[in-house]
């Protein structure tokens, strides 16, 4: 069990960064995701971690000790990988036995320990089959197993459920919930699905461009996001990110947001040195809330597209030419004319940055 | 109508099928079925016109003589020829010597070679390979004369030594293009998870990526294997004594000293040349062919 | 995914692993080259030993002045256009019925390595013996069985067919490879495209010709230039049928090279030769690599 922490980290390929000065402090049987979109750097991460890739500066510490320049089969870590990484020529027993076997372990004990993990993860009848026999999820449990038989320091997962089917993913995020409550251990997780991320960990370090824009609990990523790129990355659908600008009336001390089809008065103080102009207004779907008539302060809007998801349904709705996205409950009738309001959002600046909710 | 006409079809593809199969068949084996056949025919009994096309019965004096207990009808050639042939069993074994001191000599300089080209990234090893692959495609008969006097200076004209040296150096290019490309072929995720389990580079490489790899290992042996055994023009010309000759060579002599005479002597010498090659390929065909073509589909 | 980049103590294991590789090369291959082509500027002939005097360009000047020269020009272009034509056409034909499932296909496929399998000398002494003018088999068959000539043909003797004679052994040996290359090529073709035209009314040939042909493209090119490159360096058979003859009728560059080097006994006179021989070689291999646009040689990842 270990708490691992990055310092300063920087991987240049050539002339590209790929993580640009990332520094992050992971708890000890905390479940730490790196979340973001392909290329910003989350994977890079994980293999420094892993000792797969040398930093070209900055370092890391397992447990305060410095394993910077520890070769990645003398850190005491396990990783899964995207495409499983079984080893083609020997069964699904010796894929897990493995590092036992190279750690000297006893046979009757690496008999032990793997028919156990086997047992946890449900694949002790597919012990003795070849990796070419297994199927997709099968393969993925198999890789599991390899990973946590030896109870490492931390196990590292690199986007380990991209691979398997939509309906296969679900089983296996709840069992990974389950594995991690019965393993408590350090595991980082890398993945560029936000529903996984939110789901599964105790922290996320949301990632763009080789940095980590917020590292928070998922309730604070979703509620409190830091700016612009994690309030649209965080959340399904997507947060409703309108462009425009603030003015203020001085006079009545209000301050209005102009956004290119509509204007909105903004009901919470904004303090004076946001008054600079270009700003974002963010309401999640959630707070484009539909009206059964107009309301003062509601907007008039045609239906475009909807999409019953089950128990939601997602509206697509343009206020002239802005298109927002809002989501009801299923039942709840709807028609091609409707007038919304906002009920909470979020206001962010020219720099992205968030400014003030309401 | 139609069905009439699909069914002409059919019949047309089998016909041409069946036809192109029995040319594949004759055009591929003849000559070896031939070589074959007038081995195993007494010398004298081949000069006749028309020829005997299948023998009555196989009669083996021309091995034996190979094997040092006969003394064969035979009708011509001169006495070196025929100490030549003596020898083929002899010569055989060189040939193998040399065929299998060229593999490991690969396999020692190859390998790692190879596998340096495929993950290790450094700043010029794309040319380096590329010098290396490069090196094979020349003519050899341009390097003939250069070569004899290397060897000749150096004080190893007629040993195995000197053959063992310069086939290596045909071998080695083809053997580090193919398994350079059989490692490539290998996910990097494998080796980082054996890495991840506590392998050290060097067990990384014992225990899971060689492993792996035996097929194109295979492959590459059996081509570097296959250059030096089938080489005759340096073998021949640069060791050209009885004792040190390969098989090639041996039959490059026979072909030179024997005019259209004793045939079926040298019949029988073709045949045991051309054995262990052969058995080879057909045993390891699998290998063999997925080699040849990862090698060159790149 | 990303390379597993080295620490500095791997990179140097692995240059230190590949040097002795190229050194061994370099000594071996391409200092005789390099030799060769000093040797080709010198007098170097086995009656004079011991003065290799510097004759510059005379050696070269030699060469192109011999009638064997422009003989084994054209020969070898002759030689090298129909061994490419006839492998390719032949290898084509054998690869699609070979591409076929029936009974015995499977064997086939194995047989057809044979002949790649067998040393080329040794083939080129059964083949000398089919080819024989007065007991060789194929004058058997052209005359008792299928009668094509009422009296046995000299061909290795012929000026006509000595250089068929030569090919057909040489397009025998290189048949194997090309059908093997024509096969994987067929099993990278999607079956997809193959419905998707039948759908669109193409018939067996339409598909060959605008599928098949197109998708097998890069194939196509390296069999072209390898069978080229490889018709260049064919020597074995000229060697051992014709001796070059009759007259100049099989001398080609390489078997010119070898006369000029062992029959005349003048090294310098062959290596000017190889010389020519090589820079023609490495104008195909150029070729080869302009044509084929190949990833690039190194530890990139994909």
């Amino acid at each position: 069990m270990a708490r691992i922490v990055l310092e300063n980290l920087t991987k240049s390929f050539g002339n590209v960064k790929a993580v640009d000065n990332v520094s992050l402090e992971i708890e000890d049987k905390h479940f730490v995701t790196l979340l973001g979109p392909s290329g910003c750097g989350k994977t890079t991460t994980l293999r420094m971690i892993a000792g797969l890739e040398a930093p070209t500066s900055g370092r890391i510490y397992f447990d305060g000790k410095p394993v910077t320049d520890v070769p990645p089969h003398r850190r005491n870590v396990a990783m899964v990988f995207q495409d499983y990484a079984l080893y083609p020529h020997m069964n699904a027993f010796e894929n897990i036995a493995f590092s036992l076997r190279m750690r000297k372990v006893p046979d009757n004990e690496i008999r032990e320990q793997v028919t156990n993990t086997a047992r946890l993860l449900r694949i002790e009848h597919l012990l003795d089959r070849m990796p070419t026999e297994l199927s997709g999820g099968e393969k993925q449990r198999v890789a599991l197993g390899r990973a946590l038989v030896r109870k490492p320091a931390a196990s590292l997962l690199d986007e380990p459920l991209s691979s398997i089917d939509a309906k296969l993913r679900d089983e296996m995020r709840s069992e990974l919930i389950k594995i991690h409550e019965r393993f408590p251990a350090t595991f980082v997780y890398v993945t560029h699905d936000q529903v996984e991320a939110m789901t599964l960990s105790s922290r996320i370090a949301v990632m763009q461009n080789g940095r980590i824009h917020q590292y928070d609990t998922p309730i604070n990523l979703f509620h409190k996001p830091v700016n612009t790129f994690v309030a649209g990355f965080i959340g399904s659908p997507t947060m409703n990110l309108i462009e425009g600008r603030l003015s203020e009336d001085a006079e009545r001390n209000t301050v209005t947001f102009e956004g290119p089809d509509f204007l909105f008065p903004f009901p919470v103080r904004v303090e004076d040195k946001y008054l600079t102009g270009k700003a974002v207004l963010g309401i999640r779907p959630e707070g484009v809330v539909v009206q059964e008539q107009e309301a003062p302060g509601s907007y008039k809007t045609e239906l475009y597209t909807a999409e019953i998801r089950g128990e939601f349904t997602i509206l697509k709705l343009k206020l002239r030419d802005t298109i927002l996205t809002s989501r009801i409950e299923s039942g709840r009738p709807f028609r091609k004319d409707m007038w919304v309001k906002f009920a909470k959002g979020y206001l962010f600046d020219a720099s992205s940055q968030l400014i003030s909710t309401f | 109508m139609s069905i009439n006409s699909a069914r002409q079809g059919e019949v047309l593809k089998k016909t041409a099928l069946f036809l192109v199969s029995i040319l594949i068949l004759v055009f591929t084996l003849s000559p070896i079925v031939w070589m074959v056949i007038c081995s195993f025919i007494p010398d004298p009994e081949l000069y006749q016109t028309p020829p005997l096309f299948f023998p009555t019965k196989l009669y083996i004096g021309n091995y034996q003589f190979l094997w040092g207990t006969e003394a064969v009808e035979l009708t011509g050639g001169t006495p070196g020829v025929f100490a030549a042939a003596r020898n083929m069993l002899t010569s055989v074994g060189n040939s193998l010597i040399v065929g299998i001191s060229v593999t490991v000599i690969c396999l020692i300089l190859g390998l790692f070679s190879a596998y340096s080209f495929a993950r290790v990234p450094m700043r010029g090893s794309g040319k380096l390979l590329f010098y290396v692959f490069f090196s094979r495609l020349l003519p050899q008969v341009a390097i003939l004369v250069p070569i004899y006097v290397i060897i000749q200076a150096l004080n190893l004209l007629n040993t195995l030594l000197a053959i063992i040296l310069v086939h290596t150096a045909f071998a080695i290019p083809f053997f580090v293009w193919v398994l350079f490309v059989y490692f490539k072929s290998i996910p990097q995720s494998i080796e980082d998870a054996a890495r991840i389990d506590g392998c050290s580079r060097f067990q990384q490489l014992r225990k899971i990526t060689l492993p792996i790899s035996k097929p194109g290992l295979i492959a590459a042996s059996i081509f570097a294997f296959m250059t030096s055994y089938n080489e005759f023009l340096f073998a021949s010309t640069l060791s050209n004594t009885i004792v040190s000759r390969t098989a090639a060579a041996t039959l490059t002599a026979v072909a030179q000293g024997m005019g259209r005479y004793s045939v079926a002597l040298f019949m029988a010498c073709d045949v045991v040349t051309i054995l262990p090659p052969l058995a080879l390929v057909l045993i390891f065909r699998r290998q063999v062919m997925e080699g040849l073509v990862t090698a060159f589909r790149r | 995914m990303s390379e597993s980049s080295g620490t500095p103590s791997e990179n140097r294991f692995g240059l230190l692993s590949i040097l002795p590789t190229v050194g061994f090369l370099t000594v071996l291959s391409t200092a005789p080259l390099l030799y060769a082509f000093a040797l080709s500027f010198q007098k170097y002939k086995l009656t004079s030993p011991g003065q290799h005097p510097f004759i510059f360009l005379d050696n070269y000047a030699k060469v192109v002045d011999s009638y064997h020269f422009e003989a084994a020009i054209t020969n070898t272009l002759v030689f090298t256009v129909g061994a490419v034509v006839f492998v390719f056409l032949i290898s084509l034909i054998f690869s699609l019925a070979l591409n076929e499932k029936f009974r015995g296909s499977g064997w086939l496929r194995i047989l057809i390595l044979v002949p790649w399998a067998i040393p080329e000398m040794a083939s080129a002494l059964v083949w000398r013996w089919i080819y024989d003018s007065q007991f060789g088999v194929l004058n058997a068959i052209l005359v008792y069985v299928i009668p094509v000539f009422d009296s046995y043909q000299s061909w290795l003797g012929s000026p006509v067919y000595a250089m068929p004679a030569i090919l057909v052994p040489q397009i025998w040996k290189e048949i194997p490879l090309c059908v093997l290359l024509f096969l994987t090529g067929y099993s990278t073709i999607p079956q997809s495209l193959y419905e998707a035209a039948k759908i669109d009314g193409a018939n067996a040939f339409a598909r060959f010709r605008r599928i098949t042909i197109p998708m097998l493209k890069p194939i196509i090119q390296i069999i072209l230039v390898y069978e080229t490159i490889m018709g260049i360096a064919s020597f074995a058979y000229v060697y051992i049928l014709t001796g070059g003859g009759p007259g100049d009728a099989t001398t080609t560059l390489s078997w010119y090279t070898y006369m000029a080097s062992f029959s005349f006994a003048d090294f310098g006179q062959g290596a000017a030769i190889a010389v020519i021989m090589s820079i023609i070689s490495l104008i195909f291999i150029a070729l080869y690599f302009r044509l084929i646009p190949t990833r690039r040689f190194g530890a990139v990842g994909v």
